[in-house]
């Protein structure tokens, strides 16, 4: 009894601490967009959803302006009769200005958030996330915006690219985020190439043939399917007839089902050379041209060409990531790992990036062709 | 008054016959406070005055007449309370030298029969015991396997026990519970494999219990349980027949009453309750099945409607998105706060249940449909509560009768209602809070001094078989060994794994 007391009236004079948040009553965050005002203040565009019988859309718009990320909700609460909150926020949006400044004062309350969801995407819009998150549709935007990016990460088109990714890749010295950038097309927001981040801030982007370039190098590939241009010359004995008469040039052709594997090492330590081995095994599916596949000469012949192919590409794109001083694939990571005992600081890595030297060893098999599952 | 009573105390004394028949006539009178229904026949045979005496509607007045009337009238010989014990056609012949005693035989179907100046007064059972016949059970429904239940009579109970355990190993002690009204009770239990310290336990709790009287087997399991105080109960209380022998047969202990239908099998664990004897009959995969799907309907049941409370008073992060949106939508019209809507929805499905229970049958499916269908529909759309929790709530509402044993049922559907209030003072955290309350009380708990959470806690993984699944007949050979029986096994591994080869068929 002299237990039970105490605890029955804490019990009961503590429950009004406890701060309900009653679904009904709230104006739940799905997703929020920041864009940078001439005055360096923060233009936020927060779209929520709230439960009302008599309106009948449940998403919502609220914009304010503010200095800081929870400074921007305590504004927008002002502008509505639902109480907001952020534990349903999934995507956040940053205008292309706001990005080339940096992002990440706007996500270090997120770290420590524990009612925000760590599945959540960051991603960068290519004019301002206003534009983006107000998109006249008649579907709900911040779903659309999540699976646009969720789906198409698990078809293994985009690189693992959600928050937890970008902020280890941040804090991480050796390596640099990805993050999807947002385009607008025909009224509709369209994922079309994907920004690349020196630390925090917004350099530059990738197309998204350079992506699959890209993940070749950082992640193994389980079942795609991807179109690759090789030149029509070295196949000309073969083909039967010229189906194809848009393209003299070069011959398409489609490789499903691929799956591959890469190893990055670094050969010496005081030149920096790097040693890139990736190994593709690859389904053939369709090509251009009605090229005839009687022996293994020709697949030989194809793979060659391919793996050529995919070699030269892979080298004009660390050109371009070179050049704007962007780490995506981690090239220092390896780097930090291989000489112990020497602490890497972030600008010495920046000087030393630019002068790496990589070799690309591209090893491409077919194992069937023609063949659909 | 005083004169009655000065009778009374006359009549308790030893050794007042030989005795007048008049007067022996007066007395039992008074015994029986003028019972109008006492038949007093005064008969005189080879001159000898006999009477007899009777309760007419607690006899069988077939067997009175055609074996005590006919050969008492119509004897050649004279009449001695010896022979009269020898030779009338009827057993049970008992003799008594006070009236009290006689008195006490007649009341439970006996005839005294006097002959006037003899030293002791006879008595014969002839009772016509009104009993109802062997029912289907209408608590414990199964759809496959033996379909009796126990009757009122404990006459009955222990002659369909006896008929089907087939074994002189079947101990039925007998004991007489209850100051002001005795009520036979019989400790039933396998003298060759039941574990002697439980039958022991369970002897000395009879023995020890000291109460004027007990109403049916549910009260006297009440009596007899290791904690009064907890919801849960620790005995099964069966009216199935097959139930309460497959019990036995596996070592337990049974308890009979007279007077109530059910049966109490000790020691129960808490997965035991979940148990049905269907598992027995079904095939082991199926069973296994139904057993898994019983547990998580018991978890579904106290644990669906608080989880609802918290997530939509503390927790919407929780949510997938799609359902937010569902579940916002529905509860937008709801003017209660989310544990007032589920309280008042639980309210109405208690009462229904309620309702359906103590209606006549046929009313109490009406109400069931009128109740189910109508309020439920009326509720939503008078905006009172949301359809989403009008299906949660139907959910652990029929989950909570999946319960093979009524008495679990119950107590499962009121341990949710502390955890709804919590769920909704303080989120998932009361309700965890509640819930290790709750394993903590189960884990503490006994059942005849045996741990009731076995084989989980302590956990032992043999026991396993036959409480949370039901193994193949051709692996399960061991019985239960945490209650620590006297004989474990049930047959020898070697013997049925041993393919007969072509050679042995001739043996």
């Amino acid at each position: 009894m002299k237990i039970v007391l105490p605890i029955l009236c804490m019990a009961t004079l503590l429950i009004g601490c406890v701060d309900t948040k009653q679904i009904e009553q709230l104006g739940i965050i799905t997703s929020y967009g920041a864009d940078l005002l001439e005055d360096d203040l923060i233009n936020n565009t927060l779209l929520y959803t709230q439960f009302d019988p008599d309106i009948k859309e449940p998403i919502q718009l609220v914009e304010s302006k503010s200095n800081s990320y929870e400074g921007a909700v305590d504004a927008a609460n002002l502008k509505t009769n639902y109480k907001l909150v952020t534990g349903q926020l999934r995507l956040k949006v940053f205008g292309k200005e706001l990005a080339k400044q940096g992002i990440v004062r706007l996500l270090t309350t997120h770290y420590r958030d524990a009612e925000e969801p760590s599945r959540l995407y960051v991603v960068v819009s290519d004019t301002t996330a206003k534009d983006v998150l107000t998109i006249n549709t008649s579907f709900n935007l911040s779903k659309f915006l999540y699976n646009l990016i969720d789906n198409n990460r698990k078809l293994e088109i985009l690189p693992k690219s959600d928050f937890k990714d970008f902020a280890h890749k941040y804090a991480d010295i050796g390596i640099d985020p990805i993050q999807p950038l947002i385009t607008i097309e025909k009224k509709k927001p369209i994922i079309e190439r994907l920004a690349l981040f020196q630390n925090d801030v917004f350099v530059g982007s990738l197309t998204t043939e350079e992506t699959f370039l890209f993940k070749l190098v950082m992640e193994n590939f389980k079942a795609v399917t991807q179109e690759i241009t090789i030149p029509k010359q070295p196949f000309e004995e073969f083909i039967k007839k010229h189906e194809d008469k848009r393209d003299a040039e070069n011959l398409h052709v489609i490789l499903s089902e691929l799956r591959s594997g890469q190893k990055i090492t670094l050969e010496d330590t005081k030149n920096l050379k790097y040693n890139v081995d990736i190994k593709i095994d690859a389904n053939l599916l369709e090509i251009s041209e009605q090229v005839v596949i009687e022996d293994e000469k020709v697949l030989n012949k194809m793979e060659e060409q391919i793996s050529k192919k995919i070699n030269k590409k892979l080298e004009e794109m660390l050109d371009k990531l070179k050049e704007l001083n962007v780490d995506t694939i981690g090239f220092g990571r390896i780097y930090n790992q291989e000489t112990k005992h020497k602490e890497l600081t972030e600008q010495k890595w920046r000087e030393l990036y630019p002068t790496i030297d990589v070799t690309f060893n591209v090893d491409v098999n077919i194992l069937r062709h023609g063949v659909f599952d | 008054m005083k004169k009655r009573t000065n009778k009374f105390k006359n009549s308790k004394k030893k050794g007042e016959f030989p005795i007048v028949i008049d007067q022996l006539e007066q007395s039992v009178k008074d015994q029986l406070h003028d019972e109008a229904n006492l038949i007093f026949k005064k008969i005189n045979v080879q001159n000898k005055n006999i009477l007899i005496f009777y309760i007419s509607y607690l006899i069988d007045k077939k067997r009175l007449d055609d074996n005590l009337f006919t050969p008492l009238l119509y004897s050649e010989t004279e009449w001695s309370t010896s022979n009269l014990v020898d030779n009338l056609p009827i057993g049970d012949g008992k003799q008594y030298q006070t009236v009290e005693e006689v008195c006490s035989q007649i009341i439970s179907g006996s005839v005294g029969v006097y002959i006037e100046n003899e030293n002791e007064i006879v008595t014969f059972s002839i009772l016509n015991n009104q009993q109802r016949p062997l029912e289907k059970p209408e608590r414990e429904s199964i759809v496959i396997g033996p379909q009796a239940a126990f009757s009122e009579s404990l006459e009955t109970n222990l002659n369909v026990v006896r008929a089907s355990i087939k074994s002189n190993e079947l101990v039925a002690e007998k004991f007489t519970i209850g100051s002001r009204l005795p009520t036979e009770v019989r400790l039933t239990y396998l003298k060759s494999l039941a574990n002697d310290e439980d039958v022991q336990t369970m002897r000395q709790r009879l023995n020890d219990l000291v109460v004027d009287d007990i109403e049916d087997s549910s009260v006297l399991s009440q009596y007899l349980e290791d904690s009064s105080i907890s919801i849960f109960p620790q005995f099964y209380l069966t009216e199935r027949v097959d139930r309460f022998n497959y019990s036995i047969s596996k070592g337990k202990i049974g308890v009979l009453s007279d007077g109530s239908p059910e049966g109490i099998v000790a020691p129960t664990t808490f997965f035991g309750f979940f148990e049905s004897t269907e598992d027995v009959y079904f095939r082991w995969n199926i069973a296994t099945f139904f057993r898994m799907l019983r547990f998580i309907a018991m978890f579904i049941s106290f644990i669906l409607t608080p989880i609802y409370v918290a997530v939509v008073t503390f927790h919407y992060e929780i949510l997938p998105i799609s359902l937010l949106e569902t579940l916002g939508q529905s509860r937008s019209k709801v003017p209660f706060s989310p544990v007032l809507e589920v309280l008042f929805l639980e309210l109405i499905i208690e009462l229904l249940r309620e309702a359906g229970a103590r209606l006549p049958t046929k009313v109490g499916q009406t109400i069931g449909i009128v109740g189910g269908i109508v309020l439920g529909q009326a509720a939503v759309d008078a905006g009172l509560t949301s359809n989403v929790l009008i299906i949660v709530i139907a959910m652990s509402a029929l989950a909570s009768f999946t319960a093979p044993s009524y008495l679990m049922g119950s107590a499962i559907r009121v341990i949710r209602y502390p955890l709804i209030i919590v769920a909704g003072l303080f989120g998932i955290i009361g309700v965890t809070f509640g819930l290790c309350l709750l394993i903590i009380h189960l884990l503490k708990m006994t059942s005849l001094g045996r741990p009731y959470f076995l084989p989980v806690y302590p956990f032992v993984f043999k026991d396993l078989d036959n409480s949370l699944i039901r193994l193949p007949f051709g692996i399960s050979n061991k019985r239960s060994i945490s209650y620590r029986l006297k004989d474990d096994t049930r047959y020898k591994e070697k013997k049925s794994t041993k393919k007969k080869d072509i050679d042995d068929l001739g043996d």
